[in-house]
């Protein structure tokens, strides 16, 4: 009993570490696991699917490696999403003086993917425009919302063709976005309180929003969802399973006339998976047998904690 | 070894010595510690002139010359500049007072000016973001119907409910008096029921689903519970954190003690999403020790 | 707002522009001089002046009219629609404005830290090894990236990485290789706490610490998509032979999590939220107006 009490600390983090490397080495088949999807993730993926080709998404990055293990994730989905459906999209950073470079790596990465998969790579100017860091998000989301077409008047790009800096409006990105309505969506992959402004000053704006947040905040952010106030949330690691889950199996969809895996009742339509090329199933998907691995050490660890308790107390109360 | 190897490699030197101060505080991680604080402090001053203060201040302030066209590109105007923005680096630098004994009142005066920017945007921002969840927050207490608890899964059609929908998908009275005595159906009984009445599956589904929709209109006993309790939670749990008066009073005081509870069960929720958040960045890490390190690293280099 | 300005502007990059930025900087820096001769009483009213005009720009842009359909070439009709006009245009302005003066305050935790170790260096104090490495990392740091930053603008074929010279690797290596690798280690510790200290400290000592704990288990159990999965489909799907009109579809973990999720956990976090709210609301007006105490004394 008193064993139970006073496991040694160097033990558990040990036992941790062990818990969450071993998936790792299981083979691929082991670790594809089948995930539910939450409504809240099915409405962003399906918003974002729904998008026209070639409409422009104002996506905030406000992540750093600090939190890869879930917004990686996330981004790296809308991503694919934004190759598969041809999606443009403004990138912009509200909260960490880091996040413009994170963001921009994350890019480059996935180009990597694309380009070895024999796709198109994202291109600056054509299909990205990197607006860099905003100290004060709240005044430039008045400024999207109050006079669009000002709002990032002083930032530039540059563009590859004209072999020169040239007002970011003018790239094809921007050419034909004269007010945030003409916006796709907007998107923010965050781990930090700037969804909050962003949400207070787009909500009910005329653009729909998507938040990709990390496990910390999930809760407290899917009261915006619940209320209305945004079209979808990918909350955590799991978020990124559900969303790669419905990458790689679609929304409402068979090809085989069987039960579809993810039913999305509130959606009419159908949505066809993303082709393999994309790897649908990625990051978040390698990571998700360890994290079972890991709360159910955590689950067994409150047990035996308690046990150990009710038998102390059990053992007090019989002298 | 390969640039991208030696930058894994520096890696997992600073992680495994930031994580030596899980056995004990030591030199080694002190040492790392202080490049990790140099190098953001570095790269946050970098930062903030690269992509904050370059744009928005010098670029306005300076302004631009116009560029000729090229043949890839038509011709750049020249922009004006606006070098009373000069004056914001005396306003700015007037918060670095702060460390003076005798000046440092004069620090207030930019902090007040992001402070009253950001005090005039409440009012704006209060409405926008409690306004809708306030109206969310009213939902029916009252069941509107008796005959059943839950959400049934079937549905008294009336004829004019029988024409409209078999108008919109193809299905006959008879069809439609079948499914609407269980129109929530597995894929099986779906393909099942359209090969019976031979049909097809997308019209069954369309059905199914304009079906589901007259049911969902009304309000069952279950969704009345829910909501009963969703308005108790609200009202309890602001009742808890109500310091303007005296909380007295048996109901009072049961009220907040519920509050109380029901707030446990939220941080309960919350704490079981906040591990897996802090987990998930664990997992990360060891990722990027054992797999992008170890496996397609160390093991994969020595392999080849 | 730059057309408010526009009386105090220069041909872009020319000697005109520069010359009188300077003369610009010297003024602001003889008020601010002058400034600090203020007398104690007037103090307080400047700091006031200062947020209040601050303050009112953005309650102004809430409640005046704004402009429906006014293109640029419009005449406006009035003093309202032209004021509208100018509070819309002044927008990006003030963004400019705040962006600037946030980014110049945000220097003062690294002018503090900055400070703080020249100090410790300086004096050779305890541990001044450590202040040296800092120092020396940060200076790297912004050597390395600005000179990166400069080739870039000037050789844009430098964003191939085929194409990357010595800073351009340098840069990579200290913020991807160093700085990320280190930043994400930092964080990712916690978890060895969490797991611990839950293990510790989660006990079933009282009826709160008992629903927090049951609740707890039930949300981390449906995280985990095959318990949930399996719990919901198999489990359930036995009892109800796979029939979703059911009632028991209604316990499966997945629907029970969700339940806790809207009906508990949501309104819980809500009323939590709007108490938080009206304080933000109630602060702001007494920032905006000067009423806190402390302010410009």
């Amino acid at each position: 009993m008193e064993k139970l009490l006073n496991i040694n600390r160097y033990l558990m983090y040990m036992l941790l570490a062990l818990a969450v490397s071993i998936p790792f080495f299981l083979p691929s088949s082991c670790t594809i696991i089948p995930t539910l999807t939450k409504a809240s993730t099915q409405d962003l993926y399906i918003n974002l699917m729904q998008l026209p080709e070639g409409s422009t998404v104002l996506i905030e990055s406000d992540w750093t490696v600090s939190t890869r293990g879930e917004s990686a994730g996330q981004f790296e989905a809308f991503l694919k999403i934004a190759r598969f459906r041809n999606l443009k999209f403004v990138l912009l950073s509200g909260g960490d003086a880091q996040a413009p470079q994170v963001a921009l790596n994350s890019i480059a990465r996935l180009n990597g993917q694309f380009k070895a998969a024999g796709l198109p790579e994202l291109k600056p100017w054509d299909d990205y425009v990197a607006l860099g860091l905003f100290t004060d998000p709240a005044s430039m989301w008045q400024s999207v919302t109050t006079n669009f077409r000002q709002a990032f008047a002083s930032k530039t790009a540059f563009d590859p063709a004209a072999g020169q800096q040239r007002s970011v409006y003018e790239s094809p990105v921007l050419k034909n976005i004269k007010s945030n309505k003409d916006l796709g969506m907007v998107v923010i992959v965050t781990a930090s309180a700037s969804l909050d402004i962003m949400v207070q000053r787009m909500s009910g704006k005329g653009t729909k929003i998507g938040q990709m947040v990390t496990g910390v905040m999930a809760p407290e952010s899917l009261i915006y969802y619940n209320s209305g106030q945004v079209a979808g949330q990918s909350g955590g690691l799991r978020g990124v399973v559900e969303m790669e889950t419905m990458m790689a199996r679609g929304v409402n969809y068979s090809a085989d006339g069987k039960e579809p895996f993810v039913k999305a009742p509130q959606f009419s339509g159908k949505i066809p998976p993303l082709p393999e090329s994309l790897k649908p199933l990625d990051r978040g998907m390698s990571y998700f047998a360890s994290l079972h691995a890991a709360l159910v050490l955590m689950i067994a660890a409150v047990v035996l904690g308690n046990v150990g308790l009710l038998m102390q107390k059990k053992k007090g109360g019989s002298k | 070894m390969s640039f991208e190897f030696a930058k894994v490699t520096v890696g997992v030197i600073a992680t495994l010595a930031l994580y030596s101060v899980l056995y004990r505080e030591n030199k080694f991680y002190r040492l790392v510690e202080h490049i990790y604080i140099g190098l953001a402090v570095g790269f946050s001053i970098y930062a903030l002139w690269k992509e904050t203060l370059e744009a928005n201040w010098w670029n306005v302030m300076v302004g631009k010359t116009a560029v000729a066209a090229t043949a890839t590109a038509p011709a750049q105007p020249a922009t004006p500049g606006f070098y009373l923005f000069a004056l914001l680096i005396p306003v700015g630098l007037l918060g670095y007072t702060v460390f003076s004994k005798r000046h440092n009142w004069m620090s207030r005066i930019p902090i007040g000016i992001i402070l009253g920017f950001w005090g005039g945007q409440q009012l704006q921002v209060f409405w926008q973001t409690y306004g809708p969840q306030l109206q969310k927050a009213m939902k029916p207490i009252l069941p509107t119907t008796t005959n059943s608890v839950f959400m049934p899964s079937s549905v008294a059609l009336s004829p004019a409910d029988t024409t409209s929908m078999s108008t919109a998908t193809g299905l006959t009275p008879d069809a439609l008096t079948a499914l609407s005595q269980n129109f929530r159906m597995s894929t099986d009984g779906v393909l099942e029921f359209a090969k019976q009445h031979s049909v097809s599956v997308d019209s069954v589904q369309g059905a199914m689903a304009a079906m589901s929709a007259k049911v969902g209109q009304e309000v069952y006993m279950s969704q009345a519970v829910s909501n009963i309790i969703f308005l108790i939670t609200l009202l309890s749990v602001l009742t808890y954190f109500l310091f303007s008066f005296e909380q007295k009073g048996k109901f009072i005081n049961g009220f907040t003690k519920l509050g109380r509870w029901l707030l446990m069960v939220g941080f309960g929720a919350m704490f079981g999403s906040t591990v897996m958040g802090r987990f998930a960045l664990l997992i990360d890490r060891m990722y990027f020790v054992v797999v992008e390190f170890l496996r397609d690293g160390l093991f994969k280099g020595m392999g080849g | 707002m730059l057309s408010l300005l526009a009386q105090f502007s220069a041909p872009g990059y020319s000697p005109e522009v520069f010359r009188n930025v300077w003369i610009t900087l010297i003024v602001g820096f003889i008020c601010v001089a002058a400034l600090s001769f203020a007398p104690t009483k007037l103090r307080r009213p400047i700091v006031w002046v200062a947020t209040f005009l601050a303050g009112l720009y953005y309650i102004l842009i809430w409640l005046w009219p704004t402009p429906v359909n006014l293109a640029e070439t419009d005449q406006p009709l009035g003093g309202v629609e032209a004021t509208g006009r100018w509070l819309t245009n002044a927008q990006s302005g003030v963004s400019s404005i705040t962006q600037t003066l946030t980014a110049l305050l945000l220097g003062l935790g690294v002018f503090s830290v900055l400070r703080l170790h020249t100090n410790k260096l300086m004096k050779k104090q305890k541990d001044w090894a450590f202040s040296l490495v800092l120092l020396l990392s940060m200076f790297t740091m912004i050597a390395v990236a600005y000179t990166d930053y400069y080739q870039n603008q000037n050789n844009p074929k430098l964003v191939d990485q085929a194409n990357w010279g010595f800073f351009q690797y340098a840069k990579d290596f200290l913020f991807d290789g160093m700085l990320q690798a280190m930043d994400a280690a930092m964080f990712s510790s916690i978890a060895f706490f969490i797991l611990f200290a839950a293990y510790r400290a989660f006990r079933i000592r009282s009826v709160e610490s008992t629903v927090l704990l049951g609740t707890a288990l039930i949300v981390m159990l449906s995280l985990m998509g095959l318990a949930e999965y399996y719990l919901s489909k198999g489990v359930i799907d036995r009892i109800t032979g796979g029939n979703p009109g059911h009632f028991m579809n209604n316990f499966a973990l997945a629907e029970i999590s969700r339940w806790i999720e809207t009906n508990v956990q949501g309104p819980g976090i809500m009323a939590l939220g709007w108490g938080i709210g009206i304080g933000a609301l109630s602060m702001g007006l007494r920032l905006w107006l000067s009423l806190e105490k402390s302010g410009g004394n």
